[in-house]
């Protein structure tokens, strides 16, 4: 309880200063609200607009979970299969590269022709942006693999299956993990900006739509409001792969043992 | 005003953080005033008359240097007008009111669009007969969520039972799904989709009963001087009698800066304009000129749908007292 306590204090002490600062240039430039709304202007419109940023965060999580699953699951199959064998990495691994260059902005409305509004063009878009770094962790990590271990499992004729399963994959799940983890913030960023031109409005609107609209009304305390509920979801994605992560290594790796 | 690009627009709100300075620099001793304007949409004859001015030189003319600036795609044109980054711009007339809620204090000075030309359009084969009939239909809806003029109809109609979708202010998913429908600029979407073959019924808002000032030229109050707003709205209507006259001198022009609407879709939008901005009011009053009874119709509409808390009085929105007094338009 107590190093809890110490770990969560620091940041929470500069967040209020932070805070307290926001508010008070607010308060002593006399800033319009539509240029810099109050800290405490932002956390009213949280307040009033509870229901419509409730549904809305609920929508984006949705929308970032399935993205980043995806992405998690495309990317550390794709890197194996492409940690697997030489050839596959010289011919696709550059294009994979090249997709990643690509500004998500620009194809994000060939998303909606391809694959309709809703979910499945936002759940795309998620999984676009985050899959790179979990491909790419997923083949450093393969390739880092303790040559030795290799040249064991080489003597005992280990087949392809059983070298992947019981070699490559482990000694590649920190390297993994760490690659989800920057995959789960990227994944919300992939969401939000694939809601602003596939996400459905009405009442269940996600929050790339509740931003947009709330631009339009020069409304820029719910759009700080929306911002940092999807900051929110970003922190919630990260801190569960981040847990899991911490699952899987707990017992053998040294970046989990040392933390213990 | 329409949604291409909402990340430049959440970047454009980032831009005008720290601008404070509403009043342009006082030009050097006989050097012409300048005068930054910003649009709110890519170069189209919705600015015919506005480039017809910088064409023929009726600004130079006047003593001003004015700086057309193009819309790079969702730049929040009322909050950059009220912070400085630009003198002028062009914006619907309840913009004003509502960046009035938030704390700024725009007047608008010029009104393009005597009549709004703001609509649905929908494929024409099995299209509703009425615009009620269109937002109690089936299918996707594309609007721009969050614009009072949206919140006028779902106050009037109820709220739609279509799926609200984002408008892009493209065509490409309208002719993708036949159950598409989508907002629309009568002056613009319509016009490319005739100029494709691709068959479209157009609903116009004021059908429900609303019908804004849906683009004025507005400008910070108090921040440009009487004199310079005078001259700035004098070259505008004649730049807009001009280009009115004569469309197809200009649109070559002005399609150069906008290659994705050719001079051809640019006339025919010209030629749609004009009973839009034609009306007995402007004939009689001059292109350019408001009537305040229509703005407090406008207050009376947005007030009565909660889009703004406070009633304003219409004079304090509107300074087009040059305008007034300016001759008949032939």
């Amino acid at each position: 309880m107590k190093r809890s306590l110490l770990v969560a204090m620091p940041p929470l002490l500069v967040l209020v200063i932070v805070l307290l600062l926001w508010e008070g240039v607010v308060a002593a430039w006399k800033l319009p609200a539509y240029l810099l709304p109050s800290p405490s202007a932002v956390a009213r419109a949280c307040w009033e607009e509870r229901a419509r940023l409730g549904a809305g965060t609920l929508q984006t999580l949705m929308a970032s979970v399935g993205g980043f699953g995806l992405a998690a699951l495309i990317g550390v199959v794709a890197g194996s299969a492409l940690g697997s064998s030489r050839m596959l990495q010289r011919g696709f691994y550059p294009l994979a590269l090249l997709f990643q260059m690509v500004p998500l902005v620009a194809i994000a409305p060939l998303l909606v022709i391809w694959l309709g509004y809703g979910l499945r063009s936002t759940l795309a878009s998620a999984c676009i942006v985050a899959v790179f770094p979990v491909l790419a962790s997923t083949l450093d990590g393969m390739r880092g693999t303790d040559a030795g271990l290799r040249e064991i499992f080489g003597i005992y004729r280990a087949g392809r299956w059983a070298r992947w399963w019981k070699l490559e994959l482990p000694s590649a799940v920190p390297s993994i993990v760490t690659g989800c983890r920057v995959a789960a913030g990227l994944a919300v960023i992939g969401a939000v900006v694939g809601e602003f031109v596939s996400g459905y409005a009405g009442d269940q609107a996600p929050l790339g739509i509740v931003i947009t609209a709330s631009m339009r009304e020069a409304r820029t305390d719910l759009v700080f409001a929306a911002v940092a509920l999807s900051a929110c979801v970003g922190f919630l994605l990260f801190g569960i792969v981040s847990g899991l992560g911490w699952l899987l290594l707990r017992r053998w790796h040294a970046s989990a043992v040392q933390e213990n | 005003m329409r949604m291409r690009s909402i990340i430049v627009g959440l970047l454009g709100l980032a831009s005008i953080a720290g601008c404070g300075d509403a009043k342009p620099a006082a030009p050097a001793p006989g050097a012409p005033t300048r005068i930054r304007l910003q649009l709110n949409w890519v170069p189209e004859p919705e600015f015919g008359g506005i480039y017809a001015a910088q064409f023929d030189g009726l600004y130079r003319d006047a003593g001003l240097e004015v700086e057309i600036i193009k819309d790079p795609g969702g730049a929040a044109v009322p909050q950059m007008i009220d912070q400085g980054v630009c003198d002028a711009g062009t914006i619907s007339g309840d913009q004003i009111l509502q960046l009035r809620e938030q704390g700024g204090d725009l007047v608008a000075i010029y009104n393009v669009f005597d009549h709004t030309p703001i609509g649905l359009m929908a494929h024409a084969k099995d299209a509703p007969p009425t615009m009620e009939a269109v937002w109690k239909g089936e299918g996707n809806l594309s609007i721009e969520t969050g614009i009072p003029v949206w919140k006028f109809v779902a106050a009037k109609y109820g709220l739609t039972s279509r799926k609200q979708v984002p408008f892009g202010g493209v065509t490409a998913n309208f002719l993708a799904d036949p159950t598409l429908v989508q907002q629309c600029f009568i002056t613009s979407e319509p016009v490319l989709m005739d100029l494709q073959k691709v068959p479209v019924k157009v609903y116009n808002v004021s059908e429900a009963g609303y019908d804004p000032y849906t683009e004025v030229v507005a400008v910070k109050r108090g921040s440009m001087p009487a004199d310079v707003q005078r001259k700035f709205c004098a070259a505008m209507q004649e730049g807009w009698k001009r280009y009115m006259a004569d469309p197809a001198k200009y649109n070559p022009r002005i399609a150069a800066l906008n290659p994705a609407m050719s001079a051809e879709a640019m006339n025919l939008a010209a030629e749609r304009m004009k009973p839009l901005l034609l009306t007995p009011w402007t004939q009689a009053n001059g292109l350019g000129s408001m009537d305040p009874a229509r703005w407090q119709a406008m207050i009376d509409l947005l007030h009565a749908v909660n889009v703004i808390k406070t009633k304003p009085a219409p004079a304090s929105l509107m300074d087009g007292m040059p305008l007034q007094a300016a001759p008949r338009t032939q």
